[in-house]
């Protein structure tokens, strides 16, 4: 089974300069699960990418991966 | 990355020399033909005898592959300036490749990310059981058959709008082709390539056409 939570951990920690710093929270619903992501101060940039292209790329992939389970799954990086 | 080369009357022979050579197992070969050998000349085969970075990329995607849920096989082989992954699974190869192939381009971003962190000077390009293999195959066979109506008719007709790469794809795909030019239309995303009749009777004569 897909874990969403891990998967969005192990990408954020790679691309990341502190990866001790990163956390996932998972925030189940009935139809939609919410995740949480927080990183170190200066590693927003590198979640989100040029013009959100990274933060737009593990979106497409976890909605991708929810979907097989008939659920929708939505990623929030928070500040 | 370390290889020998061989030649042969055949890709198949000049790559059952390069094993003999190396006595690399069949099974296990990375190997690349350069030359096929099939309009005339010898055929030359690649035999990569030490891969390094064919193991980080290996690590990384099976690992990304394993969170997402999907039992996956990987199959890695050296281009010409970057790597193609093909990636095999049992029931996530729809998901994984998205509506107009949207999910596969983002694995391919992310991916490449994540490769580019351990090694930074290599690139590589995903795929999904063979998808964009068969895409690019696909549009090929669409602009040959497109030119062969306009060959026919005379008249010109348009492709439905392609990405940059794709055009550039098609462009090259069709530059053999005799008796049609390509030209585009419109600007950024709304270009349109056009594939008209040649002007000149000759197309020799005229300038743009592929020398050959």
């Amino acid at each position: 089974m897909a874990d969403l939570k891990e998967l969005i951990e192990y990408v954020a920690k790679a691309l990341v300069d502190n990866p001790d710093l990163v956390s996932v929270t998972e925030i189940p619903g009935e139809k939609t699960v919410i995740y949480e992501l927080k990183v170190g101060e200066g590693d927003l940039g590198k979640v989100i990418g040029r013009e959100g292209k990274t933060a737009k790329a593990i979106r497409t992939i976890i909605s991708a991966a929810a979907m097989k389970k008939g659920k929708r799954a939505v990623l929030e990086i928070l500040e | 990355m370390r290889y020998i080369e061989e030649r042969g009357r055949t890709a198949e022979e000049a790559l059952q020399r390069a094993l003999e050579k190396t006595g690399i197992p069949p099974e296990e070969a990375v190997y690349e033909v350069v030359r096929d050998g099939l309009s005339g000349g010898f055929a030359l085969v690649r035999l990569y005898t030490e891969i390094p970075e064919l193991d980080t990329i290996e690590q990384v995607v099976t690992e990304f592959m394993e969170k997402l849920g999907a039992k996956a096989e990987i199959e890695v082989m050296p281009k010409r300036t970057k790597y193609y992954v093909n990636i095999r699974t049992r029931r996530m190869d729809s998901a994984l490749i998205g509506r107009g192939g949207k999910t596969l381009d983002a694995l391919d971003y992310l991916l490449n990310l994540l490769i580019k962190r351990k090694v930074p000077d290599i690139t590589v390009e995903i795929d999904v059981s063979g998808y964009k293999e068969r895409k690019r195959q696909f549009l090929i066979n669409k602009a040959r058959a497109i030119a062969r109506r306009v060959r026919e008719t005379g008249r010109e007709m348009r492709m439905d709008p392609l990405t940059v790469r794709e055009s550039r794809l098609v462009r090259n795909a069709l530059k053999k082709e005799k008796g049609i030019r390509t030209y585009t239309v419109g600007r950024g995303d709304e270009k349109v390539l056009v594939i008209a009749p040649a002007t000149d009777q000759s197309s020799s004569a005229s300038g743009g056409s592929s020398s050959d």
